[in-house]
């Protein structure tokens, strides 16, 4: 008996020494992937990889919104008070370097928006029309990506096909190399008729995709970012007179939630009323960043319906007195496309009033506020998601208005010696602005109708360095920071700037491009840093 | 029972002055001579005797004294006539008087010893020559050459022995000459003697020292201490017993050098961070814990009080036989076993009322107001409108209560030859200090062990903790709503509580536009602030917003058979399981407080976590001795595999009000619904592990051993799936040597080395060295709520991953002198660990923005002290013990692709604490504050030379303006030392002791202003000497200064936490024998105890021991939970 024990113990163990459990080791799988040998196949696979596209692009919204806007003369970067978001302060006053989280972020958000573009162009055969359409698309976004970072950081690694570990530390790609590729891929995408395109302005069936016009506008302005003024008038004329496209008559709600996939927006990316999803739109926080900042405004009106301003806002992005300025000096201090642009205090306390004026609690005051309250960003409750405690909202966030088709096609049309045409389109802007129409037009003037037009809208910080004007606008940026702590007891605002830096401003020679970002430089041997930093 | 034993059937001893008997029942024997050694001599003083007896024989008297009393006799018929008639009358007479009566003028000696009387006969003649059998007496002393009464001598093998006489003799008889005697006595290193052809055996017992003899867990098998090679730090049951603690982990605190206890949060049932020589990478550096075996990485069912033991591996040596896991120490946790005797039935039960230890100094109502106007963050007309001009609220009286906490555990063991067994309960309650029963942790665990010998070659035996616990926490460490930083922050001017009829305008605008203000119990509105709008609010708003209840059970244990084919060989075979069941409940109620702390909806949710381990262990044990080589070998194989689930649900509106309806189950159709389910993939591990360890004369000492590991494919592929973690350590006990001076001042030095692999597979896991396409989030191409499922690879792929590796040498002494008195261990160790895992960042152009690489190296250096004393002076008996142990951390080696990584963020300040070459693991980060401007307040900041001017690659040049590149190392929150005393002292019945444990040169982040949020209350360090216009040399900015925002995150916000705490001074009283007896118990113990009673610190927050996370956050004090401080009264019976 005891032998036999022993014996089977032995067996036992003996079995299980000779690495019966070894294989076991292999048998654990992966949950809930694919091996990337597997997929890059099917029309479904297709779907899904430019998805990835889309969602990559949409989760730029954030940076882009405030790395653009807050490097413009158009706003002060705000919040609760000062050091409330040093990075976008820094950036505000042109006091920040190569380690500032916003601008590295955006640059690396836009290089995943390459890499997932580049695995979905390299990796399908164009043998159907979902796989021709995902490469079409891909190609969209690329070119964008592109776009973007060689206007803000000018020679960037040139990158179109995934990286093996050897090739990771790649060197400054080649300027003109790069343009080719952006106008390359744009083209393609436009010429290949796989892309989307609407039936008519009202359609909304393309919805959140990527149409054939959006190509077609994102190349024409590059083109126009590259002064081929005639190639570029005649791309965005094709968009013009596509028909497809026009002006809505309400301003006050180009990037509301009303105007979602409406006839004036070229591309947006989407976010929709989805409680379950809340936090999966892509809009976190943006829009608490950009409100009304509200405990230091009473806005309790909205609880009892008096107003629909959401009391969520943390008081970011406050429109500039200059911008303010610039508007009274075009269109009075009743102007139309003010008054749906930005608010007074003044304007502001009449909101919810009489039973719930919206105004500054005693003794607060506003950081980064010069009295002017943003309000084609405001922070509205029927645009908040179900089930986000307010921290999600449900508007697109557009890339590309058809405003700004219209402004890029007059500079076009006027530089290449078209000037009926940059007429007809800066007027219509102006029409619809409820401004009379100019006799005649020159750059200045189409600089001016932009700035307004688009003012926070991300566009103004690029067109100042394009146009050589970023030194005389930007050069003071930072220099004071004002507060804003309602009425004196003049009935006047009280702003005063009790902060102030001594370095601050726009420098000629070194903010035209911006750093590469200290992790860059850290982990890449091979690139050289942008002049003057 | 008959109690008293006639001896007869043995014939007359022929010896020395005085006469013992042979008795047959060894067993008994050693019974009695443990009682009668140890009982103290007051039964025989009082025990008051009443006899009136006319010729009866002795016998009849014994008989009828032992019927009155609990003395009974010993004797051999054969030697004492006891059928002498005599005749005795007694009133009230002490034992002595009787004995003297009844044998005075006989040859009959008496002896007593407690309520053994132990009859015998002086020795006359010598007769033994006829006898054929060889008799063997002697004379057994202590060290110091006094005789030792009822030592037990036995025969080895036999039944057969005898207990030493008052004069400390013994005689045996037909005994032959290849027999042992074996002396024993408690407290008594037990010796062994060939008989031989000697007559007489003279014997010196020494006492046992404090466990050179004893042995110590090692892993897969134990050692005796004198043998141990490596560095293996002992904490026994007594240092366990009757503390506060609930968890074991708590236990090592102060008790042991090298062993660091964060305890990050005071809060009921809260868990500790173990840290064992220092903190070796980026990740978690949580030990590996064993329990009877069984690996597992949470102790929380261990109850204490069920601890038999706990060795902490510290060297790599002596860790490395657990291979992967044992990077970072190891703890091998002994649950009690029955022990062979008589069975005991014991009771621990500990009353204990908390209280809140310190209350840091804030801004009181005058203060705050003179702050907040200074700087221009309040007005007075504001103030005026909403402060009445008396309010002074002091936050921690509202959060705060003496609470109570009670502890219960039963236990029953007992064992023979055969088998043993013991079964404990043990019962846990605890309430937090937060007021009223929101912070609770409950607890019951069963534990059951046994074994049993089936036979001489095999022995089967199961070890099991069962557990069932409750729990329900507070908001604690979080910049975003600590209940705990609401305390500090809150505005006095706010009252805490309004009545419906006082309700402030602002409130009752708020009540009048729908808001749903929240009361406490009796119905008064919890005050709102209308000056300080932030996350943090009214804390006992904050507890009562949410109900949160998590709930679990936990079995862990394990069931082995050992077999013994043949002589000294053992294979073990175990098996070990643990499964544990989780589920948390919260419901968040509807409120409003402020725009930022507010609820509009219901929230109700659950998660369920469930966790299933087990592992098969087999292992075989070889020892071989021959004259002076003793050899030990050890070979085995392991398996493992884990398995666990989660789904989480939650929804935010119920179909009805009541209570009864808070629960998934009610959610209305339109309620917004979110289910998610984890499912962490099966892992697998399978390991080779060998030891093998030589001893020579005990003089020379070498260890060595390798572990084999494989993981499954989900940590690493296939082709390095194995990893090696080899060995080795000596030993030199110098004082062995027959060169070493024999003398009192030293007995034992051993000198050791060690050096041994480790390993760790921290962030290694669920597939990180590769690449595949994962569906992660999607996307809504319309208005419509419909997705899109969106796919792509997560990460780049790096085949050349492999385990983390931490290398260690250790060089030590251990000392012991003073008859063993004193004990001195003295250890070195350097610790390497090198292939840190790192998630990293490649090149952004990569698109990719995470692949976890090995990257970085750490260093870790330290001394360990460790000294001892005790000695027993008559009645009194004492022991000091101190520990003290230096670390010195460094980041040797990261990556040059990576920069520094971040840790900790304050809001959004973030990188607070950061993890970078050259400096200590995580260590905190800010602007270094030179002064405050005695022209404007505001404080100054060093510029940092950032330029380089003249390219040589270091920066010379300030860049004249202070950006985030000027932050630099500001502190750490790793201690330069920590060390613990503890002194026990006894004396007859009472019991003493004092136990403290401190920690040296740790700093603290204090994050509790944050920069948006400048109304919140302040320590009051920010108020005294501040900078005002009539104090313009002042060590504090201004409010509302110019560069707050860096100000908070400056050297000013990093502080001293070092601290020394008396954890415990304990005084006990052991009732006498006598009285516990007539409780029907055989011994009763109560004692009182204040606990973490005097802190002594300089920091200004609630509790510097508190004040720490773990990990990247270690030492950010973000508003922790503070440990009580408590007062103890307890009991201790057995029956």
């Amino acid at each position: 008996m005891r032998t036999k024990l022993i014996y089977l113990i032995g067996i036992v163990f003996g079995m299980v020494f000779l690495g019966a459990c070894e294989s076991l080791l292999d048998e654990v799988e992966q949950q809930g992937t694919t091996s990337i040998e597997n997929f890059y196949q099917t029309d479904a696979d297709a779907e899904e990889a430019i998805a990835a596209v889309y969602l990559q692009w949409r989760s730029q919204a954030f940076n882009d919104f405030f790395l653009k806007n807050t490097l413009s003369d158009d706003i002060y970067s705000g919040g609760g008070s000062r050091g409330d978001n040093s990075t976008l302060e820094q950036l505000s006053e042109f006091r920040f370097s190569s380690s500032n989280s916003t601008m590295s972020d955006y640059f690396s958000g836009l290089y995943t928006l390459i890499y997932r573009s580049n695995l979905v162009i390299n990796n399908f055969t164009d043998d159907t029309e979902a796989k021709r359409r995902a490469i079409a698309e891909a190609k969209v976004a690329r070119g964008w990506a592109y776009f973007n970072l060689v206007t803000l950081w000018g020679p960037v690694p040139f990158v179109i096909s995934e990286l093996s570990p050897s090739e990771y530390q790649q060197p400054n790609g080649n300027i003109s190399e790069m343009w080719e590729q952006i106008e390359t891929d744009l083209s393609e995408a436009a010429a290949s008729g796989a892309l989307a395109e609407k039936s008519s302005a009202g359609d909304k069936t393309t919805g959140a995709r990527l149409t054939k016009h959006a190509a077609l506008s994102f190349l024409g302005k590059a083109q126009v970012f590259q002064g081929k003024y005639s190639e570029a008038a005649t791309t965005l004329k094709s968009v013009v007179n596509s028909g497809k496209y026009e002006l809505i008559g309400d301003y006050e709600n180009v990037l509301r939630k009303v105007e979602d996939f409406g006839p004036e927006n070229i591309f947006e990316v989407n976010s929709i009323n989805d409680g379950e999803n809340a936090f999966n739109q892509g809009t976190t926080i943006l829009g608490n960043m950009y409100g009304w900042r509200s405990d230091r405004l009473n806005l309790s009106g909205y609880w009892s319906g008096a107003h629909d301003l959401y009391p969520g806002g943390w008081g970011f992005a406050n429109p500039r007195a200059n911008l303010y300025e610039a508007f009274v000096e075009m269109e009075g201090t009743d102007g139309y496309r003010l008054n749906a642009t930005m608010k007074t205090y003044q304007q502001v306390m009449t909101i919810g009033a009489p039973a719930a004026p919206v105004t500054v609690n005693a003794g607060t005051s506003l950081y980064g506020h010069e009295g002017y309250f943003n309000w084609k960003w405001r922070f509205l409750g029927s645009e908040v998601i179900a089930n986000s405690w307010g921290l999600a909202t449900d508007n697109n966030y557009r890339i590309m208005r058809y405003a700004e088709v219209l402004l890029l096609a007059a500079e076009a049309c006027l530089l290449s010696g078209d000037d009926g045409n940059a007429l007809n389109y800066i007027n219509q802007i102006r029409t619809r602005a409820q401004l009379p129409a100019l006799p005649g037009i020159t750059l200045d003037e189409i600089k001016k109708e932009k700035r307004l037009e688009l003012c926070i809208e991300q566009v103004r910080f690029q067109d100042l360095v394009r146009w050589g004007d970023a030194a005389a606008a930007l050069s003071d940026q930072g220099q004071s920071i004002p507060i804003f702590s309602g009425l004196g007891n003049d009935g006047s605002n009280v702003v005063s700037y009790p902060y102030s830096n001594s370095t601050y401003g726009f420098k000629t020679g070194k903010h035209e491009l911006l750093p590469f970002p200290e992790h860059e430089m850290n982990v890449n041997q091979n690139i050289i840093q942008n002049p003057g930093w | 029972m008959k109690k008293n034993q006639d001896l007869s059937g043995y014939t007359k001893f022929p010896g020395l002055k005085k006469l013992f008997r042979i008795m047959k029942l060894t067993p008994f024997l050693i019974l009695i001579s443990i009682i009668s050694v140890f009982a103290n001599k007051i039964y025989s003083q009082s025990k008051m005797l009443n006899l009136n007896m006319e010729k009866v024989t002795v016998r009849e008297v014994l008989s009828k004294i032992e019927n009155q009393s609990e003395f009974h006799f010993m004797y051999s018929g054969e030697v004492i006539n006891v059928n002498r008639l005599v005749s005795i009358n007694v009133q009230n007479a002490k034992i002595d008087e009787v004995l003297k009566s009844l044998f005075t003028g006989t040859d009959v000696l008496y002896t007593l010893k407690d309520r053994l009387i132990v009859l015998a006969i002086p020795e006359q003649t010598e007769n033994f020559t006829t006898q054929q059998q060889r008799k063997v007496t002697g004379k057994v002393t202590d060290a110091s050459g006094l005789p030792l009464p009822g030592v037990t001598v036995a025969v080895k093998g036999t039944s057969a022995g005898a207990i030493t006489d008052a004069g400390g003799f013994y005689v045996i008889s037909n005994i032959s000459s290849d027999a042992t005697l074996q002396f024993s006595f408690v407290g008594m290193k037990t010796q062994e003697i060939p008989v031989l052809n000697k007559n007489s055996i003279d014997v010196e017992l020494t006492e046992e020292s404090i466990g050179l003899e004893e042995v110590v867990a090692i892993g897969y098998g134990v050692q005796r201490r004198s043998d141990l090679t490596g560095a293996i730090s002992q904490v026994k049951a007594n240092d366990m017993e009757n503390r506060t603690i609930t968890r074991p982990e708590q236990a090592l605190q102060g008790k042991t050098a090298g062993v660091q206890i964060i305890q990050t949060s005071g809060a009921p049932g809260s868990t500790a961070t173990v840290r064992i020589r220092g903190y070796s990478t980026n990740a978690s550096s949580d030990p590996l814990y064993v329990v009877d075996g069984l690996r597992t990485t949470d102790i929380s069912s261990v109850d204490p009080n069920n601890i038999e033991s706990m060795e902490v591996l510290k060297d790599a040596a002596s860790a490395a036989i657990y291979g992967a896991q044992a990077g970072n120490g190891v703890v091998l946790i002994t649950t009690k076993k029955g022990k062979k005797g008589t069975g005991k039935i014991s009771y621990d039960f500990q009353y204990v009322t908390n209280q809140l230890n310190r209350i840091p100094k804030v801004m009181n109502a005058e203060e705050y107001i003179n702050y907040m106007t200074e700087g221009n963050h309040i007005t007075t007309e504001e103030i005026s409108a909403v402060w009445d001009g008396e309010t002074d609220t002091d936050w921690s009286d509202v959060a705060f209560e003496n609470s109570l906490m009670q502890k219960h555990n039963l236990s029953f063991q007992g064992g023979n030859e055969r088998g043993s067994y013991n079964l404990s309960l043990s019962y846990l309650d605890q309430n937090g200090i937060v007021k009223g029963d929101k912070d609770v942790y409950s607890r019951l665990t069963a534990m059951i062990n046994g074994d049993y010998n089936i036979n001489d070659w095999l022995k089967v035996g199961t070890t099991n903790v069962i557990e069932r616990w409750k729990s329900k926490s507070v908001s604690e460490n979080s910049e975003y709503g600590s209940l705990l930083a609401s305390v500090l922050t809150m505005d006095p001017l706010t009252p805490a509580y309004f009545t419906e009829d006082n309700l402030p305008d602002y409130m009752q605008t708020y009540l009048s536009s729908g808001k749903v203000l929240l009361k406490d119990e009796t119905g008064r509105y919890y005050g709102l602030s209308e000056i300080y709008k932030a996350d943090q609010v009214h804390p006992l708003l904050m507890r009562d917003r949410t109900d949160a209840d998590s709930q679990g059970a936990s079995v862990i244990g394990t069931i082995y058979a050992d077999f013994k084919p043949f002589k000294n060989f053992t294979i073990t075979s175990k098996l070990g399981y643990r499964g544990s069941f989780n589920s948390s409940y919260y419901f968040d109620y509807i409120y409003y407080a402020n725009d930022v702390a507010k609820n509009d909806n219901i929230g109700v949710g659950r998660t369920n976590y469930n966790s299933l381990y087990y592992q098969w262990e087999n292992f075989a044990n070889y020892m071989y001795d021959i004259s002076d080589h003793h050899l030990t070998a050890m070979l085995g194989i392991s398996y493992s595999e884990p398995y666990s689930t989660t789904v989480t649900a939650s929804g935010n509106a119920v179909t009805n009000d009541d209570p009864t309806f808070r629960d998934l189950d009610y959610l209305t159709a339109t309620a917004t619904k979110s289910v998610s389910g984890g499912y962490s993939d099966t892992g697998r591990q399978f390991s080779y592990f060998g030891r093998l360890s030589y001893n020579f004369a005990d003089k020379y000492l070498i260890q060595a051993s390798l572990r084999r590991d494989a993981s499954d494919l989900s940590v690493l592929p296939s082709e390095n799936r194995w990893g090696n973690f080899p060995a080795i350590s000596t030993g030199y006990v110098v004082s062995n040597e027959n060169f070493f001076p024999k003398s009192i001042f030293v007995s034992f030095l051993k000198l050791r080395a060690s050096w041994g692999q480790n390993g760790s597979i921290g962030p290694l896991s669920n597939f990180s060295y590769r690449a595949s396409i994962s569906s992660d989030g999607s996307y809504p191409y319309s208005d419509e709520i419909a997705y899109q499922v969106a796919s792509y690879p997560s990460t780049l792929s790096n085949s050349e991953l492999t385990w983390e590796t931490s290398e260690q040498l250790d060089l030590g002494v251990d000392l012991r002198g003073f008859n063993d008195r004193l004990t001195f261990s003295f250890d070195y160790f350097d610790k390497k660990t090198k292939d840190l895992l790192v998630e990293t960042t490649p090149p952004f152009e990569t698109g990719v923005s995470s692949v976890t690489v090995n990257a970085g190296n750490v260093s870790n250096k330290g001394l360990e002290f460790e000294l001892g004393w005790s000695e027993r002076i008559n009645n009194f008996s004492y022991s000091i013990r101190g520990n003290l142990a230096t670390l010195k951390n460094r980041v040797t080696y990261l990556d040059p692709t990576i920069s520094r990584i971040d840790g900790a963020s304050f809001h959004t300040q973030y990188g607070i604490t950061v993890f970078e070459q050259g400096f200590p693991v995580w260590y905190m980060r800010g602007f270094e504050l030179t002064d405050i401007d005695d022209a404007t307040g505001d404080p100054v900041f060093v510029d940092q030379l950032t330029v380089d001017t003249n390219g040589d690659g270091k920066p010379d040049m300030a860049d004249g303006s202070i950006t985030d590149d000027d932050k630099v190392m500001l502190g750490s929150g790793i201690p330069d030392f920590t060390y613990g005393v503890t002194i026990n002292a006894s004396y007859k019945g009472f019991d003493l002791l004092l136990f403290g444990a401190g920690s040296e040169g740790n700093d603290i982040y204090n994050c509790l202003t944050r920069i948006d949020r400048p109304r919140g209350n302040k320590l009051k360090v920010f108020y005294d000497d501040r900078w005002t216009t009539s104090n313009t040399d002042a060590s504090k900015p201004r409010p509302n200064a110019n560069g707050e925002d860096k100000y908070w995150i400056s050297s000013d916000a990093v502080m001293d936490g070092s601290f020394f705490k008396v954890k415990q001074i304990q005084l006990g009283y052991t009732l006498p024998k006598t009285l516990s007896k007539k409780l029907y118990m055989s011994s009763l113990r109560i004692y009182t105890s204040l606990d973490d009673w005097f802190v002594f610190t300089n920091y200004p927050g609630f509790d510097p021991e508190a004040s720490a996370g773990s990990t990247s956050s270690l030492g950010v004090d973000k508003g922790s939970y503070p440990n009580s401080k408590k007062v103890v009264f307890g009991i201790n019976v057995t029956f």
